[in-house]
């Protein structure tokens, strides 16, 4: 991907006119199954990309798609949320081709079945579809049920059972069929 | 079997305790209105039973629920429009619901033990439960808050080795009261509570939950993934999180098991 990260800005420095565009953008690059965007007119270029098409937005800071909802509220600003997101260790797992990772949406304590004695949610191998649980994610006795976006087989599972989880880290690496 | 609950269901979808659902009997509360909220129930549907076999705590722990004494319900909640860095914090708007709820059947005995017991006389009478469902697109799907409360519970009711620890309303207090009324109450505050977390976050209610706050200056040991830390409870901040000091730093609790050290007041 030719392009510099340094001529990307944070979604949080643009007017919010442009980041109600980028959001409905991403809405329409989503429900197409675009990887890449690009738009250009007289007043500016904007170009998006979307991290959970391309494994290879794990080393990109510009705005995918995942960043739309970063727009509300005081969430961190997407080149942040994007950020390559490290494994807790430092290194950030290698992704094969139609593979992509599932970001923690908060802080909170990880967990891999919804009760002790319960089996987990998924196996690594495991293929799981659309709208099925993945993970619980708790902050403050919340008990956050994350689910699958679409079908995908659960490659790998990169936090353990319990440990504590910061927002945007990679919680596992799912592959798109 | 007439729905007592129907008495007191008001108002318009979205509204809370527009819709109650009564069963004798369920595996838990949080299962049937989850069921509901995946097949689109309006936000304010509310599950009640009057006995579950499965109820649940925190992480599928089991919460003692016998039939007709207590109060057992779960509201489907919306709040599409709520941060994710907001949601957890609903469940701290929503004790506070709870324990405005219980002031008026117990007053001057109740607290909140964080983040989400209710202790009447420094005894566990109720806890919350709150599970959201979160699409990788990091929108909010719904969040079933469970509610479960000790309220007509006879000291004798409660097994001897739980006495120690938990309570009910009539155990604390020597009086009954009326679950309907509990109920409507609750419903009532709740929406009020609930309504003003949407419009501005937890930081508004921060106050009102430092009143009930059981913990504050307390010495506790905190039980999260990890080792466990000890500390001093200066209470929670802006977005719910309990502040522990720790030595010279404040550490910012998120999640974990918190307990006071003392027999005497740790709560379930």
């Amino acid at each position: 991907m030719a392009k510099s990260p340094a001529s990307a800005r944070p979604l949080s420095t643009l007017p919010a006119a442009d980041v109600a565009e980028v959001r409905a953008l991403s809405e329409l690059m989503r429900e197409y199954g675009l990887a890449e965007l690009e738009l250009e007119d007289g007043r500016r270029r904007l170009r998006l990309v979307r991290a959970q098409i391309r494994a290879a937005a794990a080393e990109t800071t510009e705005a995918g798609t995942s960043a739309a909802p970063a727009a509300k509220g005081q969430e961190p600003p997407a080149a942040e949320r994007q950020a390559p997101t490290a494994a807790p260790d430092g290194s950030a797992p290698a992704l094969g081709p139609n593979q992509y990772l599932l970001p923690s949406p908060m802080v909170g304590t990880f967990y891999r079945a919804s009760a002790p004695d319960a089996p987990p949610l998924v196996e690594e191998g495991d293929t799981v579809r659309r709208g099925q649980p993945l993970c619980i994610i708790e902050a403050m006795k919340m008990m956050n049920e994350i689910e699958a976006e679409a079908i995908a087989r659960v490659v790998k599972i990169l936090c353990e059972n319990g440990g504590r989880v910061e927002y945007g880290q990679p919680l596992m690496v799912l592959e798109k069929p | 079997m007439t729905n007592p609950y129907a008495a007191i269901e008001r108002g318009h979808p979205g509204r809370i305790g527009w819709r109650i659902f009564y069963f004798d009997r369920l595996g838990s509360t949080q299962q049937a209105a989850g069921e509901l909220a995946a097949r689109g129930a309006a936000q304010g549907t509310v599950v009640i039973a009057e006995a579950q076999e499965a109820g649940r705590g925190r992480l599928g722990r089991t919460w003692y629920s016998p039939a007709g004494k207590n109060l057992y319900a779960t509201v489907i909640l919306r709040p599409n429009a709520l941060a994710l860095s907001q949601v957890a914090s609903l469940s701290l708007a929503a004790g506070i619901a709870v324990a405005e709820t219980l002031e008026r059947f117990a007053p001057g005995e109740v607290a909140l033990k964080w983040p989400n017991d209710i202790w009447l006389s420094r005894r566990k009478a109720g806890g919350l439960i709150a599970e959201a469902i979160v699409a990788p697109d990091q929108r909010l799907q719904y969040v079933l808050l469970g509610v479960g409360l000790n309220l007509n519970l006879a000291e004798n009711d409660i097994p001897e080795d739980l006495r120690w620890r938990a309570t009910s309303v009539l155990a604390a207090t020597g009086q009954r009261c009326d679950r309907v009324g509990v109920a409507d109450e609750l419903f009532a505050r709740l929406e009020t509570r609930y309504r003003e977390h949407a419009k501005s976050g937890f930081a508004g209610l921060k106050p009102t939950y430092d009143r009930y706050c059981a913990l504050k200056g307390k010495k506790v040991s905190v039980v999260a993934g990890g080792q466990p830390r000890s500390g001093f409870v200066l209470g929670v901040d802006e977005t719910g999180a309990l502040l522990l000091e720790v030595g010279a730093s404040v550490d910012r609790i998120l999640a974990g098991d918190v307990s006071v050290e003392s027999a005497y007041e740790e709560g379930v």
